[in-house]
């Protein structure tokens, strides 16, 4: 599989979760150019997915904890973000997204391996569909160590192209991860049965290291790549869905 | 894949029946195959006016939220409620009670832009 055109890779310093979502949906609007962009979190941030509904949620506990909620321009479910590589990929085609998921399997397989990581695809059993937490979630083009998850992806995609969405945890926090929801021990127990951060595979793994491969590997879909930056349209646009609907008091991520 | 011929559509694989003076909408049965498990729909607004070609709503399968988009303009005047509790029925039933809006068109020479099932057949 080979895509035309220059893949443009985009990496953040670190930023709040409103900030880095705005981004993420500024890409989908009004990118014009393939994208791969790594991005992290100043402080621990719990994702939901766009439609997401959150009676699930111990808003209390957040709260209190000053754990910020944003919602993800993408599907699934929740993901508290901190310790782990994130990125996004942006395609400005519209393509089939069963097929860009295989592709992207691919793509991640091939890099886990390249930093000494094993992965296969999540098989496809009865994954629990009530469960609040992304990494309870294994779909069938998922990745996983020993059937436990190692990586949460998603994708929303319009006429314009796709927006792909991945979280690579290096460590969990199963623990604070569970507390976020109402039901915590169940929580806690699909995660400590269904997902692994990649330090519980290989303990000495590095960020920097995964960042190379994924970057490299993501790069043979292309006719080359370039490190690039934000364009004016695409910063200005951020500001605006900043201001307008990824406010940190904005109701859009607890709407529903 | 299913087909009716007695449907118009859209590129974006959406169908369309006229219905008295409105137009009863939905996604094809090639569109809920390629989705995979519908499980939310974002419906639209009775009563927004829309342009064809607009963004009027979502749905999300397999991780994957995908805009749905007007097949013509108009007001839209009523929406399936029932897919808010079964969204399934996209799958299901895609033709039937799987319908996605009623659009109140306001220019009749927008049909004519829609293909039909041949056309749409030659599409896929």
């Amino acid at each position: 599989m080979r895509f035309q055109g220059i893949l443009r890779v985009l990496q953040d310093l670190p930023l709040s979760g409103y900030e880095n979502m705005a981004r993420d949906e500024a890409l989908f609007l009004v990118g014009e150019v393939p994208t791969l962009r790594f991005f992290s979190w100043n402080a621990p941030t719990l994702s939901l997915g766009r439609y997401q509904r959150t009676e699930d949620l111990d808003v209390p506990f957040l709260k209190e904890k000053r754990i910020p909620v944003v919602r993800r321009p993408t599907g699934g479910r929740a993901i508290l973000h901190g310790d782990e590589v994130t990125f996004s990929f942006f395609l400005p085609i519209p393509y089939p997204h069963r097929v860009l998921y295989s592709i992207v399997q691919e793509v991640l397989k091939k890099a886990f391996a390249d930093v000494g990581v094993f992965v296969d695809t999540c098989v496809s059993g009865a994954p629990s569909l009530q469960s609040p937490a992304c990494f309870s979630l294994a779909l069938p083009h998922e990745l996983a160590v020993s059937g436990r998850k190692v990586a949460g992806i998603a994708q929303a995609r319009s006429s314009r192209g796709n927006l792909f969405e991945g979280s690579i945890p290096f460590s969990l926090y199963r623990s604070l991860f569970a507390s976020c929801f109402r039901e915590k021990e169940r929580v806690f127990r699909e995660l400590r049965e269904g997902a692994l951060g990649l330090l519980e595979v290989r303990e000495n793994l590095g960020k920097h290291d995964l960042i190379a491969a994924m970057t490299a590997r993501f790069g043979e879909l292309f006719d080359g790549m370039v490190s690039g930056v934000w364009t004016e349209e695409e910063l200005a646009t951020t500001q605006k869905l900043l201001l307008e609907k990824y406010a940190p008091s904005s109701l859009y991520h607890y709407e529903r | 894949m299913h087909i009716p011929e007695d449907l118009l559509y859209t590129p974006e694989h959406f169908w369309v029946r006229k219905e008295d003076g409105t137009a009863l909408c939905g996604i094809t049965d090639y569109a809920q195959g390629e989705l995979g498990d519908v499980v939310f729909v974002e419906l639209p607004k009775v009563g927004a006016k829309v342009r064809k070609g607009e963004r009027i709503g979502d749905v999300e399968s397999i991780k994957t939220v995908s805009n749905l988009y007007a097949p013509l303009s108009g007001e839209i005047v009523a929406v399936n409620e029932a897919l808010r509790e079964h969204p399934e029925l996209l799958n299901q039933d895609p033709y039937g009670k799987g319908w996605i809006c009623r659009i109140q068109y306001e220019d009749e020479g927008e049909w004519s832009a829609l293909l039909d099932a041949s056309a749409y057949r030659k599409l896929l």
